[in-house]
């Protein structure tokens, strides 16, 4: 089911030829002049019934009102409710409600008030009609055949006012393939819309909607116990829109206007389209809460940034993380160690000691499991993993024909002892051109039988360093 | 508590898929349920575990340092992330080493890494140094519920390698046993690095490694023999 929204002109306003199509076909690409505020008006009261709205005209607007039917009501339902609420709007509109989108369009822009037709009996109510109504809704035909020299112009309806043809009833009357014959497919789309059918299917025009929600508060608060609540209540209508519209956010935007008269700006990059409002609710509440607000709140203002809504296809086997979920995750663990501190971690291109990157984790960005490879750069002892401190251990090392041979430091809980055996030195050095380094490796098994990396640091007077102990 | 009857409320437990709480004798696995383990990737050491470690419990590697705990996990990490799952390291006290870790093969794009604050020393148990270690241990105990709570994880590590045994011993032991509840039933391992034996779950696993590649497989109410198995030697490759 359609209906069809037209606000006739005043009769003091002049003309603007705005009987002319916006879009597609039978219609002309509209003048890039800004809409009236009318235009926007109907728009809005379309949006307000339904999600799929499109502009014909700067006067007349089609919405498809299927499913609105458990809602409201039979079609006659849903026109009462639209006229009720273009009153409230103050706009005096002509509605008609049909099945199809070309019958809506064309008894609303010929008869006044309310016009409700049964399916199947489109063609009948519009047979009554004149020709010219054609025209004046913008059913024209794009230039089919642009030849030179290609036949007959463009068919109109002054073509068939001279054959003498009066209504949409004429035509629709008139023998299909005798049409066919004379005017080709153009002839026959003509009668088409003259017993109501529709070419395309509707179009529904890209909503120019902000995500946006504001609370005034009665009373300043402070902390987030109590934000957290307001949230909620800002959250849940903004996302209930984000999933009318089949949309999700992109970016996050929280303003808090402060008594001071501040205005405490955050903005939370989401790794995927998210419209769940406990998730989003989470991140709010996870970024304040590293950059707090430095004074009690007056107004609380959320926003997003869209995109469309993601379809999501997980496998039968693999275990998939949830890009929500992961992203709170993300936003939890960034709170609780530092956003620095967690992530996927990453080599970088350099041979300096305990090189390494945070990347940002998401392995959805890599579906196909690699077979097992090691790192053909990494170092000599695959068998051993090294736990690295970030701060090397000063250490005592004596030398036996310029091998290590004892170890030790004055570190608790770092025994020492004789060296067993060692293998090295693994010399390198780099960055000589900035703080760079030069040093030589030694992996050494004290007698306890633990394992350590030591390493000799030439470039500050040959001072000995416990880098790690590998396990 | 009479065998008849206990048999017929462990066969009530298993109807309503909650035999996993039993604490009965580690039952031979289903061939068919293979896939509820995490092999090591060490032949020697999942011969012992009858595959691997099982998820949606919570088992442990522990052993003197150098006995090859890190590379035991390592290892199992590069299996998991081989076949596509996500894994994660807590790091409390930010000792891991990617550099070196790259040689097992794990994907570390598919490899969470949770950092906590640098220690300064090895097992640092000065007082003056309690109260940071202490911190660092909670807050990378916390990152573990997180993570576990999330779902989502083939293998979910802690490493409490290099934490002095009486610092973990302060944890209240329901901190283990909370984390069993996250992820009983799931398709996550949760695994404790550790020098001393801190917690499993009734059907996990505690690993123990020794000096010159020992490992011993300890399970409920069954200690299996020990064996001679080559952990970091396989590991090598």
């Amino acid at each position: 089911m359609f209906a069809c929204l037209y606000l006739p002109p005043d009769r003091s306003e002049p003309d603007r030829g705005e009987g002319r199509g916006v879009r597609g076909e039978g219609r002309e690409e509209g003048k890039r002049t800004p809409p009236p505020p009318y235009t926007a008006a109907l728009v809005q009261l379309a949006r307000d019934f339904s999600p799929r709205v499109e502009t014909r005209d700067r006067r007349t607007v089609t919405l498809d009102i299927s499913g609105l039917g458990s809602m409201i009501g039979d079609g006659r339902s849903i026109g009462e409710e639209l006229r009720r609420s273009a009153a409230d709007a103050g706009l005096r509109v002509h509605i008609a409600v049909a099945a199809t989108a070309t019958s809506a369009i064309l008894l609303a822009r010929a008869r006044a008030g309310l016009t409700v037709v049964a399916r199947g009996e489109e063609a009948h109510a519009l047979a009554p009609l004149p020709l010219s109504v054609l025209s004046e809704t913008g059913f024209r035909l794009q230039t089919s055949d642009s030849r030179p020299g290609a036949g007959s112009p463009e068919p109109g309806v002054d073509q068939f006012r001279r054959w003498g043809l009066r209504t949409l009833g004429d035509l629709a009357a008139l023998p299909s393939s005798e049409l066919s014959a004379r005017l080709g497919q153009d002839g026959v789309r003509w009668q088409r819309w003259a017993r109501g059918e529709d070419a395309h299917p509707l179009v529904p025009g890209a909503a120019a909607e902000t995500f946006e929600e504001s609370l005034d508060l009665e009373w300043p608060i402070e902390g987030l116990e109590p934000l957290s609540f307001v949230l909620g209540r800002l959250f849940d209508p903004l996302c209930d829109r984000l999933e009318r519209q089949d949309r999700g956010g992109v970016t996050l935007h929280i303003r808090l206007t402060l008594v001071t008269r501040e205005m405490h700006e955050r903005s939370v990059e989401l790794p995927a389209p998210i419209r769940d409002a406990r998730v989003l609710r989470t991140l709010a509440l996870l970024d304040l809460e590293s950059h707090p607000p430095p004074a009690a709140i007056d107004r609380v203002t959320i926003g997003v940034d869209v995109t469309e809504g993601r379809v999501l296809q997980f496998g039968l086997f693999a275990r998939a993380l949830p890009t929500d979920k992961l992203a709170t995750l993300m936003a939890r663990l960034g709170a609780l160690m530092g956003s620095d501190r967690v992530g996927a971690p990453s080599l970088v291109d350099t041979y300096r000691p305990g090189a390494f990157a945070m990347a940002t984790f998401d392995p959805s960005r890599t579906p196909n499991p690699q077979p097992l490879t090691p790192n053909p750069k990494s170092p000599r002892s695959a068998s051993r993993v090294l736990r690295r401190f970030r701060a090397p251990i000063p250490a005592r090392v004596s030398l036996e024909q310029e091998r290590p041979a004892r170890v030790t430091t004055d570190r608790r809980g770092f025994g020492g002892g004789r060296v067993e055996q060692c293998e090295g030195p693994w010399r390198s050095s780099g960055d000589w051109w900035k703080q760079g380094w030069n040093c030589d490796e030694w992996d050494v098994v004290l007698s306890d039988g633990s394992r350590y990396r030591i390493s000799q640091a030439h470039d500050s007077g040959s001072v000995w360093f416990v880098n790690g102990m590998l396990d | 508590m009479p065998a008849p009857a206990r048999d017929h409320l462990e066969s009530l437990l298993r109807a309503r898929k909650l035999d996993r709480t039993l604490t009965t004798t580690y039952d031979a696995p289903d061939p068919l349920d293979a896939r509820w383990v995490v092999p090591t990737g060490i032949p020697d050491l999942d011969a012992q575990l009858d595959g691997g470690m099982p998820r949606g419990h919570l088992s442990e590697v522990i052993g003197p340092r150098s006995s090859g705990r890190l590379a035991t996990l390592m290892s199992a990490m590069a299996g998991a992330t081989a076949r596509g799952e996500a894994v994660a390291v807590i790091d409390p006290l930010d000792m891991f080493d990617p550099v070196s870790a790259s040689a097992t093969g794990v994907a570390f794009e598919r490899m969470l890494w949770v950092r906590g604050e640098a220690s300064s020393s090895a097992r640092v148990s000065l007082s003056s140094e309690y109260g940071t270690l202490q911190k660092a241990l909670d807050r990378g105990v916390k990152a573990l519920n997180l993570v576990l709570q999330a779902g989502g994880f083939g293998l979910v590590a802690l490493d409490l390698g290099e934490v002095a045994p009486q610092t973990i011993k302060r944890l209240p032991y329901t901190t283990w046993l909370r984390l069993h509840r996250v992820i009983e039933g799931s398709e996550t391992v949760c695994v404790l690095i550790g020098a001393e034996p801190i917690a499993r779950s009734s059907r996990g696993v505690t690993i123990q490694l020794g000096a010159e590649g020992r490992a011993r497989v300890i399970r409920a109410r069954k200690v299996e023999t020990e064996r001679h198995v080559c952990v970091p030697l396989s590991a090598a490759g």
